[in-house]
This record gives structure tokens, C-alpha cells and sequence, in this order.
């Protein structure tokens, strides 16, 4: 059970272990294996010219993509530009967290967030080694110890711990998914304005220690379930995203571009809008303008950064990054699945059959969540490659995707376009009604 | 539906190969997921699966997920991320990570399919959302679910279905028996699918089962047997064996085997109700629940509904596995609980098996309800050494034997098997060998936290935090411990800045602490944690023996002072805990002893023995210790352990073992240590009153060290005891007078052979007021001139007036002038005692004696009547005597039942009554002995008279010649009565001389009794004590506060 040193796979073996889908990238697998999409070094430009205008403001980004796209890899690629660029290093003090990791991302809203901001502001001052003002973190434990906490034997316990463990029980015991959340959620609600209050004065007190500007980074937005209530987050409390006293990544939901009141949001609160892209492996059907080539080679770079050339040929990796439509976690999935295959083979490479045999493994995964209204939007959308036929759901679960390359289209994921032939050979009459009417190129 | 099935002729192979590639690569947080079309099918993979991982040293652990059951405790939500840590926190899973050969744990996860749809949208929103949660989790997963179960999640939990990476489709190729969901098959099913039983392989070869006392001859020659064996020929069974000895892993391994024959009986057509159902039933977390709910927990663990319990007990043939009944504190009724038991093994002949140890087992109680006793055997050597060739590989076994063996504190306790495999592990880890068993522990433990961090500062930080919950836990006698309070402790003992909140994960995952099902915090094993609260005891100089002051308090921290003892064996702590109580100290080293193996040297044995002696009540099996200690020693052994354990048997008063060791060290030891076998022998002489023997050995000691103040002083106690008065001022003159004030007693009674009274009572006032001397002393020496009550009065008054609180001063006081015949003075002091300590018993006592000097006998014998006194029978018996009344007097003197009837006063006034009016021959003689009631002359010329009568008949009849001349001394002719006493002692040696001695030594008190009559009034001896009174308070300033109204 020893973690394995990070380097290049130069064996099948080692590429197995290196194509993690699940895992961001951090740390030494960061170094080695991130991809530069320009995104990281974008949000930190603007900081800088943000943070250092007379007008002192304190920016708030939005991070938007696809899930498994790369957002927390990002999100740890900027702390870890902070911590080794000295003047950034000087300048800002960054507050790096998931919200899953510390509240728990079920029915997460405003007051959990609000609260986990609190707790993650605590946490990190506590690993700096600063003590913060305790007569505001005090009147918060007055709040949380009396209403939240039931008379048990933790309550004795609990009172003279003081704030800041109280904070953290709290915190634990909200991510434990417990009805201690109602009761917290309520109070916190009750308490909106005081405790946006207390964390202005945290933030004030963290820079006046450390002469540094805390940027809070909330990664696991876009985790929150159900994805409406992640959603209703910036629906309903955009403003008060918008006055936390303090520099804000927020990760959010690709779907949030979707909705009409997205564009409002972006208007009156002033978040700067960051889009993590999916990688473009074609061309939008209908091209209003010439657009850039399609990124493919830039995925061949990112798989040969974590294994060597030798280990697969060029033909099978085209193949896998072709069917898995950009996105990342498919094709890091799909070549995990082929390295183990290949190994089993006992080959020395990853072959065509292998990928192949990877990519029908994801199909039939996309295949049995997939009903027949489901079909009729997918064909919709296949033939016209249109906003309005995407559904939020099928974003999330990655069927539909988004590709932009400065202008937006939608596409069915190369793979469920498999099943929507298949369907098509199945059932020709009821997939020639569904997209009857529709102008598009390839009905009919 | 789409399925990826494997090559038709090798689905087993193809998939097994698949699964190990997974876990030879595995990255926290991957699934390896595997559907099936039917839910049972799992079975027919389990046991390829497990041979085919066990090949790579992986061992499967099947966790199965049901709905949560009624009668365990309440859980808020199933989800895999929190069942999956939930069981690898638990202690049997890190106990089979840590304590076994396998290099790797594979989770398996199987059973989704007995939630209802309700749970199962519960479980999977709920595992969906906290998926992030498995990257915490560092062992590889198998989720084995039905194609509906995956179709649940790809509809219900998109990202978690997303997650668990491909899933590959397993058909056993044929139909395998529906689950069968009822009483006992399911539960049978599910127990002998616990993978909780890693190391019982390991282990169960070795193990042995010895017979415990009461076992038939027979069975001893026959190979060795498991506990199931025996089990199936018994019904009452208590197994007993030392700390780490293996009785859970016994019962366990009972558990499974009598599953197995059962399931198997079950599937070859035996009827439910004649198979045996074991019930594994552990007690540690027990606070007083009924049998009933214990039996539904037990069930509960391993089948989804329970019929109700009554009728199971009616039903079915149950075997109940109670693990560690003795262990439980004395709080809880754990012989209610084991009553409860024996009533259902009665009725149904079920069966009852207990495990403990047997040091803390009520044998009687046993005994009574005739369990038959079973020890565990520890390994031998061959088996030792069988069993570190197959667990550390051949090579070096033979130089981790031979160390072993050079080391003595270690070649017994090795022979434990939880020791045998705790240094297995740590000779794996460096090739080094712990001293002792302590530092075997401290090894382990930090073996144990190098393996969740690297940093040194770190895990002393924990190992500082862990120890201090565990004395804190151990202090407030808690198993297990509020997670709010366990933070609370971190943070008031933090020293680093490590978050206070990843303390408790990180003991979990170094396999120390554990959640309880109720989320509470618990020790994952008792034997680490005694060892770490003994470890903060060290580490923070505390001293344990202080806080023990109870049978109860030693048996709590048996194994944590054994541990304190292991880290620093420090015998002088022992030796003075010893003193202060020799009651607990068995207790204290029988701890010490059986957590430390059975010794092998003198001291181990003696140390071992004295703790059995000290916990044993039954006189026969005391006599059988007592018998063993007496052939201990044989001449060659250390002197200063010898001496040591003569001091402990000692404190015991345990005269004749003291005797024994201590005359062992002075015929074979050098001068120092025979000085110090010669004060054993002193004492113990002393306490059994062989004075003279004392005196022997005292004045041998004074002879080597004549100014040694110790020895003259006992030797001085020893000579009063002799009543060899007249020596005792020599020897005490020549300390310090400072001294001296302490012994003023002794010297007062020896100065009494060869000075005046009224000398001596200046001289002692001078000393007494010159040294401010105490209440005690002041009354002590009171007592020393007892038989002159007017030098008496003025010391004892002193006592009082420093003392006022002091009850017995006060009555001294009034017996003082009781004496004296003084009634009014002597009322006073009675109505003052009264308004100072109530209408105590001693006043009615006081009430009597006044009465009887005011000659009041009418009174008398009403206070005694109405108050049933002790010697109230002998006081009215004198009453009715001087009142005439010789019925009653002769009546009472007849008495043979009360407890008058033991006291000297009442054989006298008996004998006399009986005398006066019987003139029985026997009563004259038992009169001359009596030396009560001295003043009498009537009964003393009437004694002479019918002595003198009985000579001149019997002239050689020495009885009646002493009593005779015990009639001359009663009529004060003494020199006349130590003539003829000096003859008959020349004469005849066959009398008890000791009671005749007793009787002569009363002619000094006669000779007291005229120097008293001569001392000058008590008025002018109060004023000579007054003069020194404020010659010394005028000295010193010292004044008086207390009232001089006595």
C-alpha cells in the first residue's frame, strides 16, 4: 500500500497507475503532469491587476466547466503558483478548500457555505500559526453552542472547548450529513449579517498579521447535490457571493451557463467569468467564423506527459481521444481501462482492441442510464447541435457537452452517439419523428 | 442490456486475474466493480477470490451491507464511505492488517440487494455525495452488486456510478440456491462469512487447551483440543487463560466451526431445531443489559429480521460464547448476568461458555454451578519455534530463538501468543528484541505510528496525546469516551500544531483508537492501552501506588501498574507501597507477575506466590500456597529478594514465612544482609511474643552496633513485655532526652523499680513541659503510673486540657479518680463527659462504676439489666452477692452463654460466688489464681484456711501448694509466698509457670499500692504539677487557652 514514486510510465504497469480519472492533480503528480490551459495564469494576472487598483476591490471569479475537466486541478495549480512565485507568495495568502471536504455537499446553501468559509479561514490560520480575534469567532460559538448543539454528553464537552473547536466539531459534524444541519442552517441563517460582519473582520485581522490579502478558494461548488440546489446557490445569492469580504474563486457548475439568469448574475454581482473549455476534437458543424484547430494534438500531449510514446500506439490514443469527445476523465478512464487490458494480454503496448474494448466499456456505461426521453433530446441535440435541446442533467452526466472556441456549440458525446445510431437502427420511425422538423444537416 | 462477460470457458481465471492486476496497482479511492444477474452469486466467487488473493498475501474481507437492525445501535445513514471506514477502523480489521503475514487488505463489498428501495436510494444519495471519502480509504474495493443495483446508480448516483470505473460482469455458469433469509440459515451464513477470522489460521494449529483442575484423568493423555471439541461434550465450560493467551480467538474459532458443522448439518437435512447455534457475545462494552437483549445483538450482527427471542430460546439449541465475563468491573452484576444464562442453559440445555482470567474469576460461584475449567496452553518451545519459522521465514528464526532465550524477561512471556506475534512483526522491522514486556508494547506502538507518519515529532505528539487519553480514560474508569471530550483532552495537551481534530483519525488509522457503533471513541485493543497509560504515568512521574487504596483500585490498574512496573521496576516503590498496604500488594503483583509470564527465578515465584496467597480466602488452598512459599528457599538465592519478599509476607503477618526467609539470609548471607534478616527475625519474634527470642537476637545485633538507638529502644519494648522493668532505664538513659520523651512510658515503669513515685513524677513533668510534649504523651505516661492514681490525675488532666476532643482521656480521668474514691469530683467528671460526647456506651460503663463506688448495688443492677453490658452479668452477679440475694447471684454465676462468661472478672466473681456458698474445692484453687479483687480479706483468710486444711491432707500437691502461695501474697505475706513459691519452682516444672509468674508480678502492685497510700494528697501533688506548670509557661510564654475546669 506504499505510494509509488511519480514519474513517467515507461511500463503498463506504471501508466496504470499514473491515469487516475478520479483524483486532481496535486503536489508532485501537479509538476509533473499538468497540462498549462492558460486558465491558472489567467485568474492570477487578474488578481494582481485587481488587488493592486486604487480602488481596492475584492474580486470574485467564477470557474466554470465540465465536471472531471480539470477545475480542481487548477484551483491547486494557483495555490501552488502563489507558494513558489516569491512576490505572489508576499502578497496573497491563499485559503484553499472543498466544501465537501469540510460541510458536506449535500443540499449545501448559502449559510453552509458561509460557515464553511469561516471554518476554512480558521483552519488555515490555525496551520500559520495566528490567533485570531476570538471576541467575534466568540460570538458565533454563543450562537452555533446554544441552538445547535443537543443536550448531550457533547454539549458539556463542547462548551469549554471555545470557538474554534466548536467550529470544527460543527464542521464535522455538518459533513457527517446529521440533522445537526437544520439547526445550524437555521441559525446561520438567522445570523447572515453578523456572520458576514465577523468574517470581514477575520479577513482584516489575517492581513493585518500576515500583511497578506486571504483569497478564498472554494472548490466541489459544482459537487453540491442536487445540482439545483448548487445552482439556486448563485440563483438566489449572487449578491451575497458577491459581498464576501474577501478575493473569491468559486468553482460553479457548468450548467449555470445554461440558465437565463446566468448572464444577469455575471451583470449585477461582477463576477469575472473563467470557462474551462472541453477539448475541441471537431470543428462545429456550422462555423460562423474560422476557428482554431482542434485541440487534439494538445490532448496527445497531456496523456504523453504521464506515459511514454512507446506505450501505445498512435492509432489506438487517436482513437480513444476521438471517442471520448474531450473529456478528460473519459479518456484517462478509457486508457487506464486499456493498460490493464493490454497488461492482461500481456503485451507490452496499448493496441486498437484494447482501446476499443475501453471505449465499449464506457458506452454501455452512458447506455444504461439513458431512457427515451433521453434519446429524443440526444438526437435533438445531435442534429442541431443547439443550447436550446441541452438538458442540465445530460451536461452533468457528460452525454451532452459543450465545446467553445470562442463561440459556444453543443454536441452529443461521441460515444453516446453510438447508441443514438443504434437506437436510430432499432427504431428508425420513432428517431425520424423525434428530430422531424428540426433544421439540421444530417437529418434525413 | 449490454454486458461485458468474460471468455466462456475461463470466467473465474480471467476475472481473478483482473482483480489481482487491480489491487497490484491499486490508487486509493479505485472500485473494482463487479455485477451479476443474481445477488447469491457472490458465493460462488468468494472463496476462488479469497485463494486467489491469499496467493499474493492479500486477504479478502467481505463486508456485507444490510438494513440497518432494530436492536443495534441507532445508525444515521448507510453509506459505503462510512460503513467501509467504519469496519476498517474497526479493531479486528486493523488486529488482521497489522498482526497477520498478509501484505495488503481488498475490501469486498456485497449485499446491497437486501435494502429496500427506500434504503437504497438513501444509501446511494448518501454514498454519492460523500464518494470523496473512499480517497481516504487505502485499500482496494470489490463492490459486487446486482445489473439492478448498477442501474440504481447510474440513475441515482450519476457521479458515484461514474467514479467506480468500469464494472465487469461475473456468472458462477450455473444456478446457485436463492438466499435463504430465514432463522438460523441466514445467520449461520453471515457468521461463517465474517471475515473477522484472519488470524484464527494463523493461529489455531498452535493453540492448545490444557484441563483445568477438575478435568477427568482421562482426557489429559489425549492430542490436544480445540475449545469446539471439548464443547461438543460439555455444557458448562469456562476457559481461562493468561493476557493474549487467545480466549477470544478460541471462542471465535468456536463461533465458526459450530457455524460450519451446523449450516452443513442444516443442508444435509437435520431439523433447525437440533442443531447448535452459537452466539458469540462479547462483554467489554457490557453496562447491564439483560441476557435477552444480549442474545438479540448477537443475532442482530449477522441476520436482517429476528424472531422474537422467546421463542428462538424455545426453539433452537443455542451455544453461548460469553468473552470476558471475569474482566468486568465489580459495578455490574455479573453474576445476575451469568444466572440469567445457567436459567436458559437449564431449560433448554443450551450451552454456556465463559472465557476470563481465572485470577479474577469467583471460583466459588464457579465451582457451585460446576463449570468445567479449561486453561489455554501457551506455545512450547517447539511450537515457539514452528511458529516464527512460518511467520518470519527460516533463515534468521534460529538467532531470534536464541535471543529469546538468553533473554530472561522475555522466554516466558513469549510463549503467549499475542506476545509471540507482536515481536514477530517488530523482528521483521529491524531484527531487534524488546528488554521486557513494556518495552515490547512501546515498540509496537510506535511500530505501529511509524506506519501513518515519518515524522518523529509527530508521533511523539500522538503517542503523548494517546497515552494521556488512556490514563485519563483509565483514571475516570471509561471504555470508551465522548468524541467532544476526547478533543477537548487533545487540545489542553497539544504541543504541535497538528490540528487537534486529525489526532483521533490518525490513532485510528494506526490502528490505536476506534469509533464504537454509537460514533464514541474506544481503545482498539485493552492491552496497548493499559501499556500507554502507563506510559503517561512514567512520563509524567505519577504514582500510581498513591491513588490505590482499594481492592477494587488495584484490580483497575492491574495491568497499567504492571507496565508502570515493566518501564521502571522499582522494587523500593514496591517495598514501601508494601507497608502502607499489604492487602493490595498481592493484588498489585499478581498483576505484575501474569502480565509478565509465569517467573522462573526465586523472586518471580516468591513475588507470584505471595500475589495468589493475598487473593485467595479459601484456608485450603491457602495452606497448599503456604506450603509451596515454605520450600522456596533453599540458601542460594539473592539475600536482598529474599529479604524483600520476607518483609511482604511480613506485612502479611505472616510470622512463620518471614521466619523462614529471613533465617534463610542470616545463615547465608554477609553482615549486611544478616543485619538486616536479623531485624526480620526480631520483629516477627516480637510480634509473636517470643520476647526472649527477640531479646536474643537484639542484643546479638547490639553487640556489633552498641550504639545503635534503634535497637535499644526495641530492645527496651521487648524487656517491658518481660516485665524485666528494672533493665530497660540503662539502656534508654543514654539517648537524648529529646528522645527519650517518646519512650518517657517505658522509663517511667522501670524507674518505678528503683525510685520514689513522687521523684519520678517531678522528674517527668520537667521533661514533659521542657519538650512540649503531645496529648499522647502526656497520657501515656499517665497510664504508666496507673497504680498511683494522685500522679495520674494532674497527667492525664493535662492530656485532656490539651485535647479537649479526646473521649478517652477523659474517661482515664474519671477512672483515675474513681480509684481514688473521690465520688464527688468523679460525678463531675461524668456530667462533663455527658455534655462533651453524649450518653456513649463507655458512659453507661462509667455509670456502673460509680454507682458500684457509691455502693449503690441496687442501681448497679438495674443499669445492667436495662443496658445488657458486657460484663453486666458479672457486675450484678457482685450485686446480688453483696445484696444477699444468693439465688440470683448463683443463678447468674451459672451462666454459661453470654459473653460475660469469657471474661477473667466473671470466672473470678463466678468462683467466688460459688465458693463463698458452695466451698467447692475447685472454685478455692481457680481463686488462688485469679488476681482480681486483691483487697477482700475475708476470701483470703477463708482461702488460707481451707487451704491450709487441704495440705495437711495432700502435703506434695503442688497445685494446691501454689495456690496457697498465691493466698500468702493475696494476704500481703510476701516474702513467706516467694519462699514457697522459689521451692515449688525447684521442685516441680509441670505448672503452668506463666500463669503463676503472671499472678506473682501482682506483688508489685501490691508494693505500688502501699507506696501510693504513702504519696502526699492529690491537692499537693496538683499543686507541684502546677508550680511546673508556669515555671515553664513563664519560660516559654505559653498560654493556656483551654478552661481548667477539671
Amino acid at each position: 500500500m506504499s505510494v509509488p514514486q511519480h514519474q513517467k510510465a515507461t511500463n503498463l504497469e506504471q501508466a496504470y497507475r499514473n491515469l487516475t480519472p478520479n483524483n486532481p492533480l496535486e503536489n508532485d503528480e501537479l509538476t509533473l503532469f499538468y497540462q498549462d490551459r492558460s486558465i491558472a495564469r489567467q485568474i492570477l494576472m487578474k488578481l494582481d491587476l485587481e488587488m493592486s487598483g486604487a480602488n481596492d476591490s475584492l474580486p470574485k471569479f467564477l470557474l466554470l466547466g465540465h465536471r472531471g475537466i480539470g477545475k480542481s486541478t487548477e484551483l491547486f495549480n494557483i495555490a501552488q503558483q502563489i507558494e513558489s512565485d516569491e512576490t505572489k507568495k508576499e502578497a496573497y495568502l491563499p485559503i484553499h478548500y472543498s466544501i465537501s471536504d469540510l460541510v458536506g455537499a449535500h443540499e449545501c446553501d448559502f449559510p453552509q457555505l458561509a460557515l464553511s468559509m469561516l471554518l476554512a479561514t480558521y483552519n488555515t490560520s490555525q496551520s500559520h500559526g495566528l490567533s485570531l480575534a476570538s471576541k467575534h469567532l466568540e460570538k458565533v460559538y454563543s450562537w452555533l453552542a446554544t441552538e445547535t448543539i443537543e443536550t448531550t454528553t457533547s454539549k458539556g464537552a463542547l462548551v469549554s472547548l471555545g470557538i474554534p473547536k466548536l467550529l470544527e466539531f460543527i464542521g464535522l459534524k455538518l459533513k457527517a450529513g446529521s440533522d445537526q444541519i437544520t439547526k445550524t442552517k437555521r441559525v446561520v441563517q438567522q445570523k447572515m449579517p453578523q456572520l458576514l460582519e465577523i468574517l470581514d473582520t477575520l479577513f482584516t485581522d489575517i492581513s493585518l498579521k500576515t500583511h497578506k490579502k486571504p483569497v478564498l478558494m472554494l472548490d466541489d461548488i459544482d459537487k453540491i447535490y442536487p445540482v439545483n440546489k448548487g445552482l439556486d446557490l448563485f440563483k438566489n445569492h449572487s449578491q451575497g457571493l458577491a459581498q464576501i469580504p474577501c478575493c473569491v474563486i468559486y468553482t460553479a457548475p457548468v450548467a449555470l451557463m445554461l440558465e437565463s439568469y446566468y448572464e444577469e448574475i455575471l451583470h449585477n454581482s461582477g463576477f469575472h467569468e473563467y470557462y474551462l473549455p472541453m477539448f475541441r476534437i471537431e470543428e462545429p458543424r456550422k462555423l460562423k467564423n474560422p476557428t482554431p484547430k482542434p485541440q487534439v494534438e494538445k490532448l496527445q500531449e497531456l496523456v504523453y506527459k504521464r506515459i511514454s510514446e512507446d506505450l501505445i500506439t498512435q492509432q489506438a490514443l487517436n482513437e480513444a481521444i476521438k471517442k471520448t469527445g474531450g473529456v478528460l476523465r473519459h479518456l484517462v478512464k478509457v486508457l487506464q481501462e486499456a493498460s490493464m487490458a493490454a497488461m492482461l494480454a500481456e503485451k507490452e503496448q496499448i493496441e486498437q482492441p484494447e482501446v476499443s474494448e475501453a471505449l465499449k466499456k464506457q458506452r454501455n456505461e452512458f447506455y444504461r442510464f439513458l431512457e427515451e426521453s433521453d434519446y429524443e433530446a440526444l438526437l435533438k441535440l445531435e442534429a442541431t447541435q443547439e443550447r436550446t435541446y441541452v438538458k442540465k442533467e445530460h451536461l452533468h452526466a457528460l452525454v451532452a457537452l459543450e465545446y467553445s472556441n470562442g463561440q459556444q456549440w453543443f454536441d452529443v458525446h461521441p460515444l453516446a452517439k453510438d447508441l443514438l445510431e443504434r437506437f436510430r437502427d432499432s427504431f428508425p420511425e420513432k428517431a425520424k419523428k423525434f428530430v422531424e422538423g428540426l433544421n439540421s444537416s444530417i437529418v434525413g | 442490456m449490454l454486458k461485458q462477460t468474460m471468455s466462456s470457458e475461463e470466467p473465474y481465471k480471467e476475472l481473478l486475474r483482473t482483480i489481482r492486476v487491480f489491487i497490484q496497482h491499486y490508487k486509493a479511492g479505485q472500485i473494482f466493480a463487479i455485477e451479476s444477474d443474481a445477488p447469491e452469486n457472490f458465493r460462488a466467487l468468494l472463496l476462488p477470490l479469497k485463494d486467489a488473493l491469499a496467493e499474493q498475501q492479500a486477504y479478502l474481507y467481505p463486508v456485507r451491507f444490510s438494513p440497518p437492525h432494530e436492536a443495534l445501535p441507532a445508525q444515521r445513514d448507510i453509506n459505503l464511505t462510512r460503513e467501509l471506514r467504519r469496519k476498517t477502523d474497526s479493531s479486528r480489521f486493523r488486529e488482521i492488517e497489522f498482526s497477520t503475514s498478509y501484505k495488503q487488505i481488498v475490501l469486498f463489498a456485497y449485499g446491497f440487494e437486501s435494502l429496500s428501495s427506500e434504503q437504497l436510494d438513501g444509501f446511494l444519495q448518501a454514498s454519492n455525495f460523500n464518494r470523496d471519502g473512499l480517497l481516504r480509504i487505502p485499500y482496494p474495493l470489490v463492490l459486487f452488486g446486482t445489473s439492478d443495483f448498477y442501474q440504481q446508480m447510474a440513475t441515482k448516483a450519476h457521479d458515484l456510478y461514474d467514479w467506480k470505473g468500469f464494472s465487469r460482469y461475473f456468472s458462477p455458469g450455473y444456478a446457485l440456491p436463492k438466499p435463504n433469509h430465514t432463522f438460523p440459515y441466514e445467520y449461520l451464513e453471515n457468521v461463517t462469512l465474517d471475515p473477522d477470522f484472519a488470524l484464527l489460521e494463523e493461529f489455531h494449529k498452535l493453540q492448545r487447551l490444557i484441563p483445568g483442575d477438575r478435568l477427568s484423568l482421562h482426557d489429559i493423555d489425549k492430542e490436544p483440543k480445540t475449545l469446539w471439541e471439548y464443547t461438543q461434550t460439555h455444557q458448562k465450560v469456562l476457559l481461562t487463560g493468561p493476557i493474549g493467551g487467545g480466549k477470544t480467538l478460541q471462542l471465535l474459532s468456536t463461533l465458526t466451526e459450530q457455524s460450519e458443522s451446523s449450516l452443513a448439518a442444516i443442508k444435509s437435512g437435520i431439523s433447525t431445531g437440533d442443531v447448535v447455534i452459537p452466539l458469540y457475545i462479547p462483554l467489554d462494552r457490557y453496562k447491564g443489559e439483560q441476557a435477552k437483549e444480549l442474545i438479540r445483538q448477537a443475532i442482530a450482527r449477522y441476520q436482517t429480521h429476528t424472531p422474537p427471542i422467546e421463542d428462538m430460546l424455545k426453539d433452537y439449541r443455542f451455544c453461548f460464547l460469553l468473552d470476558g465475563w471475569t474482566e468486568l468491573p465489580a459495578q455490574v452484576p455479573k453474576e445476575r448476568l451469568i444466572r440469567a444464562f445457567l436459567r436458559y442453559q437449564g431449560t433448554r440445555k443450551h450451552q454456556l461458555i465463559i472465557s476470563g482470567r481465572k485470577d479474577l474469576c469467583p471460583e466459588s460461584f464457579l465451582e457451585f454451578e460446576s463449570f468445567k475449567h479449561y486453561k489455554l496452553a501457551l506455545f512450547d518451545g517447539e511450537e515457539l519455534e514452528a511458529f516464527f519459522k512460518e511467520r518470519c521465514g527460516g533463515g534468521q528464526v534460529r538467532k531470534l530463538i536464541q535471543r529469546i532465550r538468553q533473554n530472561k524477561m522475555l522466554v516466558t512471556e513469549v510463549r503467549a501468543p499475542l506476545i509471540a506475534r507482536m515481536i514477530a512483526q517488530l523482528w521483521d522491522q529491524d531484527k531487534q528484541l524488546p528488554s521486557n514486556l513494556a518495552e515490547l508494547f512501546r515498540k509496537f506502538v510506535t511500530w505501529r505510528l511509524e506506519r501513518i507518519t515519518e515524522e518523529g515529532n509527530i508521533r511523539e505528539h500522538l503517542m503523548n496525546q494517546a497515552s494521556m487519553l488512556a490514563f485519563h480514560m483509565y483514571t475516570h474508569k471509561m471504555s470508551e469516551i465522548d468524541f467532544g471530550k476526547a478533543i477537548e483532552l487533545f487540545e489542553s495537551n497539544r504541543s504541535l500544531s497538528i490540528p487537534v481534530l486529525n489526532i483521533p483519525r490518525l490513532l485510528m488509522s494506526a490502528g490505536i483508537l476506534s469509533y464504537t457503533e454509537d460514533d464514541l471513541i474506544q481503545p482498539q485493543s485493552t492491552q496497548v492501552w493499559a501499556f500507554l497509560a502507563a506510559y503517561h504515568a512514567h512520563q509524567q512521574n505519577i504514582d500510581l501506588f498513591d491513588s490505590i487504596t482499594s481492592r477494587e483500585d488495584a484490580l483497575h490498574w492491574l495491568d497499567v501498574l504492571a507496565f508502570c512496573f515493566g518501564m521502571n521496576p522499582d522494587l523500593d516503590k514496591l517495598n514501601d507501597f508494601s507497608a502502607k498496604n499489604a492487602h493490595l500488594l498481592g493484588v498489585v503483583f499478581h498483576s505484575i507477575l501474569y502480565a509478565f509470564g509465569e517467573p522462573n527465578n526465586i523472586f518471580g515465584k516468591g513475588l507470584h506466590l505471595f500475589g495468589l496467597y493475598t487473593l485467595h480466602t479459601d484456608p485450603k488452598k491457602r495452606l497448599s500456597l503456604r506450603k509451596q512459599i515454605m520450600n522456596l528457599p533453599k540458601g542460594k538465592e539473592d539475600p536482598q529478594e529474599l529479604l524483600l519478599l520476607a518483609g511482604w509476607f511480613m506485612d502479611l503477618k505472616e510470622w512463620s514465612i518471614t521466619d523462614k526467609f529471613a533465617k534463610v539470609v542470616s545463615e547465608n548471607s554477609d553482615k549486611s544482609y544478616k543485619k538486616e534478616a536479623y531485624q526480620l527475625l526480631v520483629v516477627s519474634s516480637f510480634q509473636q511474643k517470643e520476647y526472649e527470642k527477640s531479646e536474643h537476637l537484639l542484643r546479638k545485633l547490639m553487640e556489633q552496633e552498641p550504639q545503635e538507638e534503634k535497637h535499644r529502644i526495641f530492645l527496651a519494648h521487648t524487656l517491658s513485655c518481660q516485665k524485666k522493668y528494672a533493665e530497660i532505664a540503662p539502656l534508654l538513659e543514654d539517648i537524648p532526652e529529646e528522645k527519650q520523651i517518646a519512650e518517657l512510658p517505658l522509663l517511667v515503669m522501670s524507674w518505678l523499680e528503683y525510685k520514689e513515685p513522687l521523684e519520678i513524677f517531678e522528674e517527668v513533668l520537667h521533661l514533659l513541659y521542657k519538650y512540649s510534649a503531645t496529648a499522647s504523651v502526656w497520657h501515656r505516661v499517665s497510664e504508666a503510673l496507673y497504680d498511683f492514681p494522685q500522679l495520674c490525675i494532674p497527667l492525664v488532666r493535662r492530656a485532656c486540657r490539651q485535647e479537649p476532643t479526646n473521649e478517652k482521656y477523659l474517661r482515664h480521668l474519671f477512672f483515675s479518680q474513681a480509684r481514688l474514691k473521690n465520688s464527688a469530683k468523679t460525678e463531675e467528671i461524668l456530667s462533663l463527659y455527658t455534655e462533651r460526647f453524649g450518653d456513649t456506651r463507655e458512659y453507661n460503663e462509667m455509670l456502673v462504676s460509680l454507682s458500684f463506688m457509691q455502693r449503690n448495688w441496687v442501681k448497679v443492677i438495674e443499669l445492667t439489666s436495662e443496658n445488657a453490658l458486657e460484663g453486666g452479668v458479672c457486675a450484678a452477679m457482685w450485686c446480688h452477692y453483696k445484696l444477699k440475694n444468693k439465688s440470683q447471684a448463683l443463678s447468674l454465676a451459672s451462666q454459661k452463654n453470654t459473653e460475660a462468661i469469657e471474661t477473667a472478672e466473671f470466672q473470678y466473681n463466678a468462683m467466688l460466688v460459688e465458693f463463698m456458698w458452695g466451698k467447692t474445692k475447685k472454685g478455692l484453687l481457680r481463686l488462688a489464681h485469679c488476681t482480681e479483687s486483691e483487697t477482700d480479706c475475708y476470701f483470703v483468710l477463708e482461702g488460707l484456711r481451707l487451704l491450709e486444711e487441704e495440705l495437711t491432707l495432700h502435703p506434695n500437691n503442688s497445685e494446691l501448694r501454689l495456690a496457697y502461695a498465691c493466698f500468702l501474697r493475696k494476704s500481703q505475706e510476701e516474702e513467706k509466698a516467694q519462699q514457697e513459691r522459689a521451692l515449688l519452682k525447684k521442685e516441680n516444672n509441670k505448672i503452668n509457670w506463666k500463669i503463676a509468674d503472671d499472678i506473682w508480678n501482682k506483688i508489685k502492685v501490691n508494693r505500688f499500692c502501699q507506696k501510693a497510700k504513702s504519696l502526699p494528697p492529690l491537692e499537693e501533688i496538683q499543686k507541684i504539677a502546677r508550680d511546673y506548670e508556669q515555671r515553664f509557661s513563664e519560660q516559654q510564654s505559653e498560654s493556656e487557652s483551654q478552661p481548667t475546669d477539671l
